[in-house]
């Protein structure tokens, strides 16, 4: 078991490391081919070549790209992620406490999600083709199929502004304002503060992968309820729920385990949309304007922690599932996703 | 794009600041003088749903109380004064900092007159090439020690310094040695020198427009043995009414007033005890915040949906303003790459835009004004011109191209920023109005820094483009040296992306430097219709305006000629 | 009881009942009878038997199989009390195993009853057709071209016109003898519905091209993958690995910065995002079969690897990938909107629904002109909606799962 985890960690630490070194090629990729230069955009408008070339030269953008890199990678070793060329802060600096936004973001959209997927999956399981079953079908559907992008304005719309306008969906209600429409209150300041801002970017977030969770649940336990194993233990009397929690969760649980780390480490690269949308200095609002603005330390930054987020949790999944499942240790692999998933 | 996150990126390049006509008209003194007033007052009042809920001055707020006030991710691009190069940074500024001369803190200022910061009006002489200033007494940093002149020029030598790089020092390099300490070959400039209370800088020819650069906050007083590299922890000392409290990269800044302002020197100005300005804003939901009341005011160009139903809700009078900013919005030509060098072409690309619809698209009067003149209506002694119908003429396009010999069609590529509201909808159109008469735009939009990248070197010869630009000061030399002058076109960082390089243009522009006084306005304007009707490098579009919404509950807001929002001003209602 | 069951169509079974004599029916006939029952073992459950032909009193219920009718084949009539367990037919089915038949007829049979499944196939094909007739067709009826703009067809102050408006006069009046406009006009003043029709044509060949790219991609990198194994096993697998761990939205953002929105950028943008999920689930399809017997029988005879992968594993994951590939689509349907929504998607002034549904959330467009984001999400949620669940009833008709 030791030794698995040895071999995935390792395996972990190159993959990132793969990323960092993709992402830093092509990020000077982008200024050779199209002549974007981050030290003229540092420098501003007003200077002159002379000035550009001496912004570039602080910046450290006059030497080749792999040299660059190998700064980088020194720095890292040490802890230092380098400057934001915008901010001239340390990237480290900057990334914290985005990281932070953004973990409150995911991890409770992530709780949220299973809330909601798991019952709904598990009724749509245990009454299959109820009108129950159907009708949430058609919902999961619709929610896997409507953009966040546009999810997360409307309901940052129709339930933080139209109540303070005295409007809830049509009906006249007292004004009140309760879900600030953007912004974020950090946790330090005041946790029922931080737990109402991020509500609403919860549900939107979450409006997606519930769907699909639930799909998943439903279908896995159809699948489990057809089998023998359940005939017999259902022909020995056992209850249904007695059914659901000792047979078919420990069977559930790690494909679940998996899925869900996949979801949540990808996610914390940044909830691009959702963060924008409301407000939420999280990874990738920032990584976002970083790239606008050819902030190349800084988007690395933020790629290199979302890789290892990724990767992290994919690696942490495996695990699970090997401790749960011996025969993965061995094959050395995860299971498939059933679907390609927009993230 | 509809992520208006970085409306605001660079000062150039979207709104920037000022507004004037407006405050004339709230004040109900549309006078009859050419001031910019008058043109602004113009382009309000051509919405009337405007004017009826701008009427009626901002209400000035009573002293104390705290406010939030909304900044687009991206708006504070530095703690250090002498890297601060954006519209809403410089907003900032005007809080935190007293340059040595800067504005009053008036809505209504005619020509943007100056007025002295912690120096008074300087004395010019040697031609124009010498400027003394006199500190005013009393006058003092945020930590209660004395600005002497000493500290004012190390100021400047920080910011002129090269392991600073600042954006402002290309704005002196007329100061005698400037250039040299800049590009390190010397190690002290000669230009600037103080004795006792007073400093001297001497130029190597006079520039008409000295007085307004030294409004621009690069040189914020430091106190000498700040360090020679950008100091981005908020330790800077400040010299404005406000200071800097709290700083949280990308979420929010704190200003609290600042004890050691000295009121008696500097005039009396901050109203509100303490400012909270939340980073990371969206345009998109920022009037919705102010109407549910969780935000002042906001520090850049709200949703265009938001700024035009504000306009017409009854229920917000008092509470909307809007104004012109000092900025163009033009589509510019490469007078380098045929057929765009050919005059006849230009000209007919001028007429067969219709300006009326790109302001339609662009979200009607309340949004901005036409124009076909290079310098916006703030600036001192505009006139408009009409020297080319705002419907256009379609078929004098026609005419003048054939007259040109060109063959149609005319294939061109346009660059724009699609990273800011409202410029690919604008591309889109002018693609649409200029397909009639037989040219086919082809729209290349890329976020603004790569955009950037491409447009400024003028080897790509790229066709077209849509750009705006934004004044650093209020004088006409702003616009016209970067833009139009032929002289300062550089391979890299060429802010002339036209490539106009008339020598008698240049001449002109050139010898403006040498003019002061009431001349300098009259001969700009003069110089600026020439060009637009002989050479016609470009065909501006678009005069912006930047409406503004306020809580309710806020007072005090005022439309300030320079930067837009005066933080010092705002406060809370009576 | 139950004697020689056999098939006799693709879900027809014939078998006898020789019914044994008891104390309470002591005259009982006691020959062979043969019936025939309809019953697909993997689709009904045990009480969906249904019988056919003469023995349409055969009825069952919920344990016993009651067989009581004159008419039995080739013997004789007579009511016959005779009760066979349902759930003893029913093993005795399954146990005989399913009769040879062809996949697609298999397939067939089980879908035209699946109406959901055949509304979404319809419901696509109309997609289809609107997106390659239907286009021109409005754009020459309407005599609105796709990038028209109608000057007066915003607004004085930019706001575009509801749907079923007519252009406006000089003092924003309708203006009954102008242009007419179904579906309103978008804010530069161009007709919704035509735009809506062509930007169908930019979400269909993207997302085919895009899938088809990922699959092409995927496939043969996951069946090599899964059949050989060892180096080139980890190789890939890595390389998936790290594919995934890129954030997908930034690094998009990135690229497309560098090259541009173009048609071709954004289906490269995509394949690179999406190549990794078919190479997965590929992969760990061929290394369950590679331990099934027909791959075994294969290899003791000698076939090549060509041979075995193209001719024995593509076969059978044929059906599995066709339904990967309709969740793919919608994906990238959706993939393709939220790059357009960043300004990343096809070039100007071509319409695409995700670049119609950005227009309309930008800026807070829908508080003013709520169907400029309503139209093109609809049409977006229905078409992801109908993939997605045309992907479901596929899975149901190609391989169902389990019983019920």
């Amino acid at each position: 078991m030791g030794r698995f985890i040895a071999r995935r960690l390792v395996a972990a630490s190159i993959q990132v490391l793969v990323v960092t070194l993709i992402a830093y090629m092509l990020f000077y990729v982008i200024s050779a081919v199209t002549g974007a230069s981050p030290a003229q955009r540092v420098a501003g408008h007003g200077a002159t070549p002379e000035q550009v070339a001496r912004v570039a030269h602080l910046l450290g953008l006059d030497t080749p790209w792999y040299s660059q890199y190998w700064r980088f990678l020194v720095g890292v070793v040490h802890g230092d992620f380098g400057y934001s060329f915008q901010q001239r802060l340390p990237v480290a600096e900057l990334l914290l406490p985005a990281a932070g936004v953004t973990a409150s973001l995911v991890v409770g959209a992530a709780i949220l999600w299973m809330l909601i997927a798991i019952p709904v999956g598990l009724v749509g399981a245990l009454r299959p083709k109820s009108a129950w079953d159907r009708v949430s079908a058609i919902a999961v559907q619709i929610a896997i199929s409507a953009p966040v992008f546009w999810v997360a304005p409307m309901l940052a719309y129709l339930l933080a502004y139209q109540p303070s306008q005295g409007k809830l969906f049509g009906l006249s209600i007292p004004p009140i304002t309760f879900f600030p429409i953007q912004g974020y209150v950090p946790m330090s300041q005041s946790v029922s503060g931080w737990a109402i801002s991020l509500t609403l970017p919860w549900l939107a977030l979450a409006v997606g992968f519930a769907a699909f969770y639930a799909r998943f649940v439903r279908a896995f336990t159809l699948e489990q309820l057809g089998e023998e194993y359940v005939l017999v233990a259902r022909a020995k009397g056992a209850s249904t729920p007695r059914i659901l929690s000792t047979h078919i969760a420990p069977i559930i649980a790690p494909a679940i385990i998996t899925l869900l780390g996949l979801d949540v480490g990808a996610t914390l690269g940044g909830a691009l949309f959702v963060e924008v949308t409301f407000g939420l200095p999280g990874l990738g609002y920032m990584a976002f304007s970083a790239i606008q603005n050819l902030d190349y330390p800084l988007t690395i930054g933020v790629i290199t922690f979302a890789a290892l987020m990724a990767v992290l949790a994919n690696t942490v999944a495996d695990i699970a599932q090997a401790t749960l499942d011996p025969r993965v240790r061995i094959a050395g692999g995860v299971g498939n996703r059933a679907d390609g998933r927009l993230r | 794009m509809s992520l208006s996150f970085s409306q605001n990126t660079r000062r150039r390049v979207t709104y920037g600041a000022v507004i004037v006509g407006v405050a004339a008209l709230l004040a109900g003194c549309s006078g009859s003088s050419p001031a910019p007033a008058d043109s602004g007052a113009t382009t309000a009042a051509g919405s009337p749903s405007a004017s009826s809920n701008s009427a009626g001055a901002a209400a000035p707020a009573v002293a104390g109380g705290a406010a939030t006030i909304g900044l687009p991710a991206g708006g504070i691009d530095h703690l250090e004064p002498t890297l601060w190069y954006m519209a809403t940074s410089w907003e900032v500024a005007f809080a935190t900092c007293t340059p040595m001369l800067t504005f009053p803190d008036e809505a209504a200022n005619p020509g943007a007159q100056v007025v002295g910061g912690i120096a008074d009006l300087p004395v010019m002489s040697d031609g124009g090439k010498t400027y003394t200033f006199t500190l005013r007494p009393g006058i003092k940093f945020s930590n209660g020690n004395a600005i002497t002149a000493e500290d004012v020029k190390y100021t400047w030598l920080r910011m002129l310094s090269p392991e600073l790089a600042s954006p402002g020092a290309g704005f002196f390099s007329n100061i005698v040695g400037a250039s040299d300490f800049n590009a390190g070959k010397a190690k002290t400039v000669p230009g600037i020198s103080t004795s006792g209370n007073s400093i001297t800088f001497k130029l190597d020819k006079p520039i008409g427009s000295f007085l307004y650069r030294m409004t621009m906050p690069f040189a914020c007083p430091v106190p000498t043995g700040t360090p020679m590299s950008a100091v981005e922890d908020g330790s800077i000392l400040g010299s404005g009414p406000y200071i800097v409290q709290s700083y949280t990269p990308n979420q929010q800044m704190v200003l609290v007033k600042n004890p050691y302002y000295n009121a008696d020197a500097l005039g009396a100005r901050g109203k509100l005890d303490t400012i909270t300005i939340q980073i990371g804003v969206d345009a998109n939901a920022a009037g919705l915040q102010i109407r549910a009341g969780q935000m002042a005011t906001y520090m850049d160009r709200l949703a265009s949906a938001d700024a035009s139903t504000a306009l017409q809700d009854p229920t917000l009078k008092g509470q909307v303003f809007v104004g012109t900013l000092p900025s163009t919005t033009y589509l510019w030509l490469n007078n380098s790459v045929a057929p765009f060098d050919n005059p006849k072409v230009r000209q007919a690309i001028n007429y067969a835009i219709d300006r009326d619809s790109l302001l339609r698209v662009w979200g009607g009067p309340s949004q901005g004004s036409v124009t076909d003149q290079v310098l916006p209506p703030t600036m001192s002694g505009w006139q408009k011109a009409d020297i080319y119908p705002s419907k256009g003429d379609v078929a004098k396009a026609k005419e003048l191209l054939q007259a040109s010999g060109v063959t149609l069609p005319i294939t061109a590529t346009l660059r724009v920023r699609n990273d800011a509201a409202g410029y690919v909808n604008l591309a889109e159109a002018v693609q649409a109005q200029l397909a009639e008469v037989g040219i086919n735009v082809k729209i290349e939009s890329a976020p603004d820094s790569v955009n950037q990248g491409f447009i400024t070197v003028p080897a790509n010869k790229i066709p077209m483009g849509i750009s705006t630009w934004t004044q650093d000061y209020p004088d006409p030399d702003d616009f016209f040296g970067p833009l139009l002058d032929g002289n300062r076109i550089t391979p890299t960082s060429n802010n002339n992306y036209a490539s106009f390089n008339s020598s008698s243009a240049n001449t002109q522009i050139e010898a403006m430097d040498a003019v002061t006084g009431p001349d300098r306005s009259t001969q700009w304007n003069a110089i600026d219709q020439q060009v637009m009707t002989e050479d016609a490098p470009w065909a501006p579009l678009i005069n912006p305006n930047l409406v503004s919404l306020v809580a309710k509950g806020t007072c005090g807001y005022v439309f300030h000629p320079v930067y837009a929002l005066d933080l010092t001003t705002l406060g809370m209602c009576g | 009881m139950i004697d020689n069951l056999h098939p006799l169509g693709s879900t027809r079974y014939g078998f006898g009942i020789r019914p044994q004599p008891s104390a309470g029916n002591p005259t009982l006939d006691t020959s062979f009878h043969s019936w025939e029952v309809d019953v697909d073992p993997e689709v009904d459950r045990e009480d969906d038997l249904s019988s056919r032909g003469s023995a349409r009193s055969l009825s069952f219920d919920n344990q016993l199989v009651e067989v009581w009718n004159a008419r039995l084949h080739g013997n004789c009539h007579g009511w016959h009390g005779l009760t066979i367990s349902a759930s003893e037919l029913y093993a005795a089915v399954v146990e005989e195993g399913p009769a040879a038949r062809g996949a697609f007829e298999n397939f067939w049979r089980r879908f035209r009853h699946d109406y959901v499944g055949l509304t979404c196939l319809g419901f696509l094909a109309l997609f289809v057709l609107a997106a390659t007739i239907g286009a021109p067709l409005v754009a020459a009826l309407t005599a609105h071209g796709v990038i028209q703009q109608f000057p007066a067809g915003i607004t004085m102050d930019g706001f575009p016109l509801p749907p079923w408006s007519h252009a406006l006069t000089s003092t924003d009046a309708q203006d009954p003898n102008g242009p007419f406009f179904i579906l309103g006009t978008d804010r530069l003043g161009r007709d919704v519905l035509v735009r809506l029709l062509y930007g169908a044509r930019i979400s269909l060949i993207v997302a085919l091209a895009a899938t088809g790219g990922a699959l092409l991609i995927g496939v043969p990198l996951g069946l090599c993958a899964g059949y050989f194994g060892g180096k080139f096993d980890t190789v890939v697998g890595r390389a998936v690995e790290i594919a995934m761990a890129f954030p997908s939205m930034l690094f998009a953002i990135g690229l497309a910065a560098v090259i541009g929105p173009g048609l071709l950028n954004v289906i490269f943008v995509i394949v690179l995002f999406s190549w990794y999920y078919p190479a997965r689930m590929v992969r760990s399809a061929v290394v369950a079969l590679k331990g099934e017997p027909f791959i075994e029988a294969a290899v003791s005879v000698g076939s090549g690897h060509r041979r075995i992968m193209f001719r024995h594993l593509l076969p059978q994951l044929t059906a599995p990938l066709i339904v990967y590939a309709t969740g793919i689509i919608a994906a990238n349907v959706l993939f393709e909107a939220g790059l357009s929504f960043l300004g990343l998607g096809v070039p100007l002034p071509t319409p695409s629904w995700g670049q119609m549904l950005s227009e309309g959330v930008a800026e807070g467009l829908y508080r003013i002109a709520p169907w400029a984001a309503i139209v093109p999400g609809i049409a977006l949620v229905l078409t992801t909606l109908a993939l997605n669940q045309l992907g479901d009833s596929l899975r149901d008709a190609l391989a169902p799962r389990g019983r019920g």
